[in-house]
């Protein structure tokens, strides 16, 4: 009869001979010289950190009044609000700062927050252009990199009777500088982020600078997909567009609203990623508007934005070409179009596509997105028409008011360049993002199909592609695999699911899979019943909660 | 109580406890090291304690604990998962894979009792529970121990 103790004695045999008690002495004398070290250490860093934060920012006659409190910023200051989109209006010069008054604190601009600061002289700390990070034809340089981390909550003034969007807890504001040269007139550049901890919600802007007079906000990126579990940047953050040469004023924003450990957050590294010539394509336009149908696809919504997927049809008995940007327009209640700043491309992450020329066959369709933010910016409206201006006329989509399905905060929206449709039975645009926050266990990815049973698609060969999920996770042991689903509610509210195939997720979060699209779809333990006409959806994942949204495509082989 | 002799008593039931409760010896033992560092650091205080092995050995499950979060952070910015630690060659792999097989919990609790010799009251205490929590604990994984080992082995699980 053995008892418990006696199993498991050896492992007390076994244990490694104790230190002797002159080496315990020594290390407990390091352990108090360390504590006495980082004491000091810790007080000094705090010191450093009031000095150089405690800005607040008012109007003051023809400028706005800085009160610098102990900073001694001088001349010249960079303000970084919490919310990107007044970025333009408080990014300040030393033109726009009416006077620096030395004070602990006064009110803050507008609707409260922190900023965070940044001096004339510490933009320039890198000194006079000194292109040493040369990626591709153009120079770049990544110069200052800041950033701030604290409980930032932005505030929200409502606008008539629209309410205020729940509002993100900002953990984080990062500014980062790059300097291009000799650049041509269109580049693109991609600059990444990484951080100890994955991060799904995320803003940055992009802010040309001239001779550090505040310029035009050009994009807004809600979501930045190239935080993740990583070490090393593998998927940047592109941004394409018309650069000068100078510095451009990255700001990004990390936002803690998805109920994890913000202590946990810090970010490790940014990077000048990549920096490379746009490819400029000829786009021909010969599609008048009157032979065109426009109508709204799919609206995915997802952290806090909207894209809506739209086609465009070609009516009428002739082919005809389109491309590049679409001109769109939002319209209210009473037919009125509301004043926007339209962003051509840049917040589409994995789908976003160079302009091209698009050849529509009769009765094929192009499509494009339309992004639109659901927080940050009131006023916010549900648009009742999407309109667009093509060869001087105009095509007009109207969206069911009573669903509601496209909420609009703010002036800024993002479109695509038109994208050539799947074929014939696959409906446009055949990708998708996350249709839920990732406080939902399961995130599921959707995409349009359009079942036309004249033409398919049953037994259509359709691949996807696509990335997403980060790297690896914490608990991730070996393969991460991920199911692909065919997906469809039948009148009856019934989940269709039909597997499509189980994706091994690379490393790099890329993961492709190629199938067949069933005859059938099955109703949860209820067996299963053909294909019916319809719209259906690709769904991929669900997804652990922590792994960032992915984006894939779908197209028919 | 004089630091010197309890320690060397103690040392190497605190790396066998800490052992069976994460499963890496090596991890244990440095963790064992660290806390008796504290321990010495502290004794004036720590051993007038009723129960300075509690005490240690809850420094040591500390120690472990941020240790596995931070090996949790390296694998998730690396990319790869770490390999399971290798059994401790010292038990008989029956009976180590028995106990790996318990729950957290049930480890603890039998390494408390068992290793660190325990009253199910201290254990209790150690654990941050009930002293019935702790006792139904013990019950359960004493049984599961037998259940998981052969009963040709004769070997006697009771308390």
């Amino acid at each position: 009869m053995r008892t418990i103790n006696d199993l498991l004695q050896p492992l007390v045999d076994g244990a490694p001979a104790p230190s002797s008690m002159a080496e315990l002495s020594r290390r407990v004398r390091l352990r108090q010289r360390r504590r006495r070290v980082g004491i000091a250490a810790s007080v000094i860093l705090m010191a450093a950190v009031a000095v150089a934060s405690v800005v607040h920012l008012s109007r003051g006659g023809s400028g706005v009044v800085v009160r610098a409190g102990r900073s001694g910023l001088g001349q010249g200051v960079l303000a970084v609000p919490n919310n990107p989109s007044e970025a333009s209006r408080l990014l300040l010069s030393s033109a726009s700062v009416a006077k620096v008054v030395p004070g602990p604190r006064l009110r803050a601009y507008k609707g409260g927050g922190s900023y965070g600061v940044m001096s004339n002289t510490e933009l320039a700390a890198s000194g006079p252009p000194q292109p040493p990070d040369q990626r591709g034809p153009i120079v770049a340089r990544l110069g200052v990199t800041r950033q701030w981390i604290g409980p930032q909550v932005p505030t929200c003034r409502p606008v008539g009777t629209e309410p205020c969007p729940p509002m993100p807890d900002i953990v984080a504001t990062v500014v980062s500088v790059v300097e291009v040269f000799d650049s041509p007139a269109a580049a693109q550049i991609s600059v990444g982020y990484t951080a100890s901890s994955a991060f799904d919600k995320l803003g940055a802007v992009r802010i040309p600078l001239s001779n550090g007079q505040p310029a035009d906000l050009v994009a807004f990126h809600y979501l930045v997909p190239a935080i993740g579990p990583q070490s090393a940047p593998s998927r940047p953050t592109e941004y394409v567009g018309t650069f000068s040469d100078g510095p451009v004023m990255f700001v990004l924003q990390m936002t803690a609203n998805s109920g994890r450990d913000t202590q946990f957050v810090r970010l490790v590294q940014a990077w000048l990623a990549e920096l490379a010539p746009k490819t400029t394509t000829s786009v021909v336009t010969s599609c008048s508007a009157t032979n065109l149908n426009l109508a709204l696809a799919n609206v995915d919504a997802a952290a806090g934005s909207t894209i809506s997927f739209f086609t465009l049809t070609n009516k009428s008995d002739a082919a005809c070409a389109l491309g590049g940007y679409p001109a769109v327009g939002l319209g209210d209640d009473h037919g009125v179009s509301v004043p926007l700043i339209v962003i051509q491309g840049g917040n589409f992450p994995g789908l976003d596509a160079l302009p091209t020329t698009v050849d529509l066959r009769p009765g094929a369709s192009a499509s494009f997105m339309l992004q639109t933010s659901a927080a940050l910016n009131p006023p916010c409206f549900y648009p009742k028409q999407v309109v667009l201006s093509i060869s001087g006329g105009t095509v007009d989509a109207p969206v069911n008011v009573s669903d509601q399905t496209i909420y609009v905060c703010g002036s800024l929206v993002h479109v695509s360049a038109l994208m050539a449709s799947t074929t014939d039975g696959l409906g446009s645009p055949g990708s998708g993002v996350a249709t839920s926050a990732l406080q939902t266990p399961t995130t599921f990815v959707t995409s349009a199909l359009t079942v036309n049973p004249s033409r398919g698609p049953v037994g259509t060969r359709i691949a996807i592609t696509g990335r997403g999920f980060g790297a690896r996770t914490a608990h991730s042991i070996g393969d991460l695999r991920q199911s692909v689903y065919l997906h469809r509610y039948d009148a009856q509210g019934h989940d269709l699911l039909a597997m499509l195939g189980v994706v091994s997720v690379a490393p790099d979060g890329s993961f492709s899979l190629t199938a067949d699209v069933p005859a059938t779809i099955g109703v949860r333990q209820q067996g299963v019943t053909a294909l019916a006409p319809g719209d259906y959806q690709f769904v991929v994942g669900p997804t652990a909660n922590l792994l960032p949204s992915p984006v894939f495509t779908v197209t028919v082989r | 109580v004089e630091f010197a002799s309890w320690y060397k008593g103690y040392q190497p039931v605190l790396v066998a406890a800490l052992t069976v409760v994460v499963g890496d010896g090596h991890a244990a033992a440095d963790a064992a090291d660290e806390a008796l560092v504290r321990a010495l650091e502290r004794w004036d205080r720590v051993g007038s304690l009723a129960s300075p092995e509690g005490w240690t050995y809850r420094v040591g499950v500390n120690l472990l604990r941020r240790r596995s979060r931070r090996r949790a952070m390296e694998r998730m910015l690396l990319g790869r998962a770490a390999p399971p630690p290798p059994p401790p060659p010292e038990v008989r792999p029956d009976v180590w894979a028995a106990v790996a097989d318990l729950s957290a919990r049930q480890r603890e609790s039998i390494a408390l009792r068992y290793l660190l010799d325990l009253s199910e009251a201290e254990v209790a205490e150690a654990m941050g529970v009930a002293v019935g929590t702790a006792s139904a604990t013990l019950a359960t994984a004493r049984a599961r121990l037998a259940s998981l080992l052969d009963d040709d082995r004769e070997i006697e699980v009771g308390p």
